[in-house]
């Protein structure tokens, strides 16, 4: 067990390397399930994914969105998987933006199918991804009233 | 200039409830755009009101088919949470094995009766469901019911197994084994099937590691991955048969092919953990208002329709701060779009049956109707024109399609 820890550590520390290449000191936490979480600042998002799509993350699973009001922030978590990388762990990059001001670059032009997360994320917490084509709503009706996303918390 | 047709929504319980608005220049499709939202239920803002320990009764009624999978995901993600999915014995996760893999062969089974009837082979449709009822009834004795059977709970199974369960599963497995191969003899050799599945709605190999396909829908366009042997998780190995059915054509005869594989290899499955179950306890006690460390943790798996995934946040009460759930169909729906796009539109009902779709699990929201008129085409009307165009053109058809 101790052996797959440190191997998973220095994968964590080759995926740290590869962020410092877009100009991001990520600091990153593998828990015991083979999971890697990380943090960066949101503009940095999208050349950090791209960056982590060409190194073999090349499956995104989804994009979570966290409605955090007490912190005033929103926080967006973009779950990636490596394809074909022995041992590699699942990586969930997240990044806080501000919750009075939503917005985000998109990442549709990485990844395609990120068209319907994001536009699940835009319609449940209002979060504008920037330069997403047809940003619209996708679960609620279309007349619903502009400014309700039910999974804000306040 | 085209035509717009709007097809469905129909009926929420049976034909899936969803609108495809496909544009049309004669017979042939130029676009399709895909329009949902009518069966969203708000599960991801009620299980914030829940109990971590009850959260996977809940979960389990995102979808009707595939109830067990959710379960056990959810389930997955909260052992997560508390930290203790390494105390789970190993015949709670075992039995688990034996849940999920027999809810595959019951999801496949189903789908196959509801493809072959979509492409009016109802002979398959009546055959396949006939089985799937001796899957049900064993799902019956490990859960207690023949839906919705709540195998697991967080520590664990519900229920133990004992001799008369693993001889009747076993005797089934054979029972299955043999029909499966059958059918997969009928789906490779006769011709009608043939004219209706093969070279029919085609998704590409590349086009699939795009648009970022899942399960089935991606193995079948040649994508060699399947969670179960990528995350190895409640002890899925080669050691008990786990094999990822792949197959390179990308038409809807190889998506039949791939779940027709994957039927064979869960019954290996079954075979192989049940002649070797590990006996000891099959839970650990977990207290019904434990209350975790703030935190988060995210589980996938492989559903019968592809990859699930859960994803939580605790801040420390006793109910979860925000649930996000993945279900495949979503992860497909774009590929359903694309290979609607291009074909006749006798195919519909066979290119959009081919991804399995489950809108039940991929919305989760009240219905709201805003009285609002669209001309609607229903979906038994579109199977019974795409029966009647096929036997009126499968002449000049064989022609053009290359066999």
């Amino acid at each position: 067990m101790s052996g797959e820890q440190t191997q998973s550590q220095s994968q964590a520390s080759s995926i740290a390397e590869w962020l410092k290449e877009v100009g991001v000191e990520a600091e990153i936490r593998v828990d015991k399930y083979n999971v890697a979480w990380t943090e960066i600042p949101p503009e940095k998002v999208k050349e950090a994914i791209k960056l982590l799509k060409e190194k073999g993350y090349r499956h995104l699973i989804t994009i979570s969105g966290v409605d955090l009001p007490d912190e005033g922030v929103m926080e967006l978590i973009y779950h990636l998987a490596p394809v074909k990388m022995d041992g590699y762990p699942r990586l969930s990059l997240k990044t806080k933006i501000p919750r009075d001001k939503p917005e985000i670059d998109t990442i549709t032009d990485i990844f395609t199918i990120a068209i319907v997360y994001e536009r699940e994320v835009y319609d449940l917490l209002g979060v504008k991804f920037i330069g997403h084509k047809g940003l619209s709503r996708i679960l609620l009706p279309k007349d619903t009233p502009e400014g309700y996303h039910p999974l804000r918390k306040k | 200039m085209g035509l717009y047709i709007p097809i469905g929504p129909y009926h929420p319980a049976l034909k899936e409830p969803i609108t495809i608005r496909i544009k049309v220049e004669g017979e042939k499709i130029v676009d399709a755009d895909i329009e949902l939202g009518y069966n969203h239920r708000g599960i991801e803002k009620l299980l914030e009101s829940k109990l971590w320990i009850s959260v996977p009764f809940i979960a389990e009624h995102v979808c009707g088919i595939c109830s067990g999978v959710h379960q056990l995901t959810s389930i997955m993600g909260i052992e997560r949470i508390f930290d203790i999915e390494d105390k789970i014995p190993e015949r709670a996760k075992m039995l688990r094995i034996v849940g999920l893999e027999l809810e595959r062969i019951h999801s496949h089974l189903l789908w196959l009766g509801v493809a072959a009837h979509e492409a009016g082979f109802d002979t398959i449709f009546m055959y396949s469901w006939r089985d799937r009822e001796k899957v049900l009834d064993l799902l019956e004795i490990q859960g207690g019911r023949r839906v919705v059977y709540s195998i697991g709970k967080v520590g664990g199974v519900r229920r133990d197994v004992d001799d008369k369960f693993i001889r009747k599963a076993k005797e089934t497995m054979g029972y299955i084994r043999k029909q499966t191969k059958e059918y997969m003899r009928i789906f490779e050799e006769d011709p009608i099937v043939q004219a209706r599945f093969r070279n029919v709605s085609i998704l590409p190999y590349n086009v699939a590691i795009d648009l970022g396909a899942v399960g089935p829908t991606a193995r079948a366009s040649g994508v060699d991955y399947d969670i179960r042997a990528e995350d190895k998780y409640f002890g899925y190995s080669e050691e008990i048969g786990m094999r990822v059915a792949v197959r390179k054509e990308g038409d809807a005869l190889a998506k039949v092919l791939v779940r027709l594989d994957e039927i064979l290899v869960s019954a290996d499955i079954i075979e192989n953990v049940l002649e070797n179950l590990p006996s000891g306890p099959i839970e650990i006690k977990v207290p019904p208002l434990k209350t975790p460390s703030p935190g988060e943790a995210f589980a996938r798996s492989e559903a019968p329709r592809g990859e699930l995934a859960y994803y939580y946040r605790s801040d420390g009460k006793r109910t979860p701060y925000r649930v996000k759930i993945r279900t495949p169909t979503l992860a497909n729906i774009l590929s359903a779009g694309y290979m609607v796009k291009g074909g006749y539109i006798a195919d519909v009902p066979v290119a959009f049956a081919s991804i399995d779709p489950c809108i039940a699990c991929m919305e989760r929201y009240v219905i709201i109707n805003d009285g609002k008129k669209v001309r609607k085409i229903r979906w038994s009307r579109l199977i019974h024109y795409a029966n009647k165009w096929f036997k009126e053109n499968l002449h000049w058809l064989k022609e053009e399609r290359v066999y």
